[in-house]
């Protein structure tokens, strides 16, 4: 079952072999002992939470920048 | 046209597909280098790279793969001047979590984040790729330059590690985790986001 889960592609929503998805919960046969899930799921909050966040201004002003320097 | 056409992408479609993978690259870079600050001038360097290198991308391939590898090339060269050795910025790390909704777990992800930047950076890399940006294996190889096998192991790795820095002191010493440490985690996690 170890095996199994690292073999896995980290997004279980690509997983369609389990029937559940890598729900993660504790009464579920295949995800009962995979600690492994709370932190998978972390590093994937961790990764949305900064995708969500609003972009600051320097990267506008950066991309400005960049496009005058090439139309020039 | 028929310069743009022999350069790859049009500049305002060059610019699109750009803006359209930041956050993704912010999202990468953060979990990289850990600092706020260091992560967007890392990625605003790549935006300058892609920028001044967008003839040589092919129109047929993804923006996101390829801004990834200008990114991580950006990262290790900082990596090989020693800026990010030992750099953890507490603060950022809460704001990382503390900016973000809300709802999110902020100890278990500031916990999270530590340890990830505990790992060697190509399993710290490997580990984001494929466990938080979305790439398969096969991509991912393909940004780090290296063999799908090679990709499979750092993950194992950065994986096993993570799990055992997460769980502390708690883990079992034979690295069999238990049902209670998933059960304590997921609840720990339900209460925060209750709690949010």
């Amino acid at each position: 079952m170890v095996r199994e889960a690292l073999a896995l592609p980290a997004m279980e929503m690509h997983v369609g072999q389990i029937s559940c998805g890598g729900c993660g919960e504790r009464s579920c046969p295949h995800c009962a002992g995979k600690a492994e899930k709370g932190w998978s799921k972390g590093l994937r909050q961790l990764y949305d939470s900064v995708v969500s966040e609003p972009l600051p201004d320097s990267f506008a002003e950066l991309l400005k920048k960049l496009e005058k320097a090439g139309h020039d | 046209m028929t310069d743009a056409r022999r350069e790859g992408l049009a500049p305002d479609r060059f610019k699109r597909d750009l803006i359209a993978v930041i956050p993704h690259l912010r999202a990468f870079a953060r979990g990289l280098c850990g600092r706020a600050d260091f992560a967007d001038d890392l990625v605003q360097e790549t935006m300058v790279r892609a920028w001044n290198a967008r003839g040589r991308f092919r129109p047929e391939t993804s923006m996101k793969a390829w801004t990834f590898v200008i990114l991580r090339n950006v990262f290790l060269s900082e990596v090989r001047r020693n800026r990010f050795r030992g750099e953890y910025d507490e603060a950022a790390a809460e704001r990382i979590t503390a900016g973000s909704a809300g709802q999110e777990a902020p100890l278990h992800l500031a916990d999270l984040h530590r340890a990830l930047l505990a790992l060697p950076p190509e399993r710290r890399e490997a580990v984001l790729l494929v466990g938080a940006g979305g790439f398969s294996y096969e991509e991912a190889a393909e940004i780090s330059g290296c063999a799908v096998g090679t990709i499979k192991s750092r993950v194992a790795r950065a994986r096993a590690a993570l799990a055992r820095m997460v769980e502390g002191e708690e883990q079992p010493a034979d690295g069999e985790i238990g049902g209670d440490a998933a059960g304590r985690i997921m609840a720990d996690l339900a209460k925060v986001v209750a709690a949010g």
